[in-house]
């Protein structure tokens, strides 16, 4: 008898697994569509847009934001959160588990992005923040103190060592570069006049011509012809000389057998010099 | 006294080897396994009848280019075929004779890395050279009977080399040390 059977006589383990993970995606499910319901509430909602253009005009927050910049927190911040390779865990996570796919997919099929963005867009705040931040001069102070602080560096290198070379982004290429639609685009490019307009400027141009002459009348390349046309040539000879001097001592051997001379002794070995 | 010395003439004291007192290197007497045979040098020869008649063809093709807008007489046309054929002589006679004198190798010869030169191994002198043509023509007249004797002689000789006193070598070896580099 199984052990199974002894602690679970009723197999109550499996169907309760089972029930766990349906309950399980129903509430991931449940969950998903209430996130999306209230961001589509609140990107409708005319309250929530006032309260952003009020946040947006307001000197609190034009003053919190200049300390943030003006400091050395975010800094502090940005070089901690690379040092801990937090983004990187969070970037292969994201792309491993499909979570991004899920989650763009599921965003894109209830149009509330493009509501959102409608009602951004209509309201004119989007246009308004651009202008106070510009106008203000923020954007330029924290670029500055972006690129003073090294941080811009730090993360392109961070960005360069950990998911560039991550076996996720590796797999994620290699399915990219398999994959039908890829092969199709590329036939498509190649399909096109692009190619050929290409191909005939660069036919067309002087330069690679000259470069071309150069080339070929390069000492390196002229030596190597030579050299092999001779190589060729003696070849053939010494290969034509080998088999005569073989058919000649042949003929001789026979010679000295029909006219019962003894054979010379000082033959000499054909083929050897 | 030692042979040498009796013909030079000095007391058998003044001995010196002969090495020292050669100041000319001798031209070393070919070893019967440096003969060539016949079929080699028959290819040889085939090359060398090739590149006389291409130039003699080329050329009479441009004597007769040249005819053909000028009128010759009957008179002048048996002149002109002996002239011919006089010039064709002196081409073909000249061809070996010049390289048999000089390098030892027609071009047919080089192709082949063999070497015509003098039973002592020298070079061929002009007179031997002209001698070793009027043989080369006298041993192929009997139904080229002369030639077969390369093939029972010890030095593989024809009846043009027992006339003219000349040997043909292997030329492998010189032409290898000639094309190596100097330092090498």
């Amino acid at each position: 008898m199984q052990l199974s059977a002894l602690i679970d006589p009723l197999g109550l383990a499996p169907r309760a697994a089972r029930a766990g993970a349906r309950v399980q995606a129903a509430a991931t499910e449940t969950a998903g569509g209430m996130a999306v319901g209230a961001a589509r509430r609140l990107g409708a909602s005319p309250d929530v847009a006032a309260a952003l253009e009020s946040l947006a005009g307001s000197a609190a927050v034009e003053r919190a934001l200049r300390t943030l910049v003006e400091g050395t927190l975010i800094v502090r911040i940005g070089d901690r959160v690379i040092e801990t390779a937090l983004p990187q865990r969070v970037v292969e996570r994201l792309l491993g588990e499909g979570i991004v796919d899920q989650v763009v997919d599921r965003f894109l099929a209830d149009r509330t992005a493009d509501r959102m963005l409608d009602s951004v867009l209509s309201d004119g705040l989007a246009d308004r923040a651009l202008d106070r931040v510009l106008t203000d001069g923020l954007a330029d102070r924290v670029i500055e103190r972006v690129l003073a602080a090294g941080l811009a560096e730090r993360t392109a290198d961070r960005l360069a060592s950990g998911i560039v070379a991550s076996p996720s982004t590796e797999a994620l290429l290699a399915r990219l570069l398999e994959s039908v639609e890829m092969e199709r685009l590329v036939a498509q490019v190649l399909d096109s006049r692009l190619v050929d307009v290409s191909v005939a400027r660069v036919l067309a141009s002087d330069e690679l011509w000259l470069m071309v002459d150069e080339i070929a009348r390069s000492p390196a390349v002229t030596e190597a012809i030579s050299h092999q046309s001779a190589g060729f040539v003696d070849q053939v000879a010494g290969e034509v000389g080998v088999r005569t001097r073989r058919a000649d001592a042949m003929l001789e051997r026979l010679a000295h057998r029909m006219f019962h001379r003894p054979p010379l002794d000082d033959q000499p070995a054909p083929g050897t010099p | 006294m030692s042979v040498l010395a009796r013909r030079r003439g000095r007391p058998a004291g003044l001995d010196v080897p002969v090495a020292v007192i050669a100041e000319a290197p001798a031209a070393v007497v070919p070893a019967p396994a440096d003969c060539i045979g016949l079929i080699t040098r028959v290819f040889a020869f085939g090359i060398d009848l090739a590149v006389i008649n291409i130039v003699a063809l080329l050329t009479s093709g441009l004597i007769g280019l040249l005819y053909s807008i000028v009128s010759v007489p009957d008179d002048l046309r048996a002149g002109a075929i002996v002239a011919a054929g006089t010039a064709y002589l002196v081409w073909a006679v000249g061809y070996f004779v010049t390289f048999w004198t000089t390098t030892g190798q027609t071009p047919g010869n080089r192709v082949l890395r063999i070497r015509v030169c003098a039973s002592d191994g020298g070079r061929l002198l002009p007179r031997r050279a002209l001698l070793r043509f009027i043989g080369l023509t006298l041993a192929a007249l009997p139904l080229f009977a002369g030639f077969a004797l390369i093939l029972v002689d010890s030095r593989r000789r024809g009846l043009q080399d027992f006339i003219a006193r000349s040997l043909v070598v292997d030329a492998r070896e010189k032409d290898d040390a000639a094309g190596a580099p100097a330092d090498a």
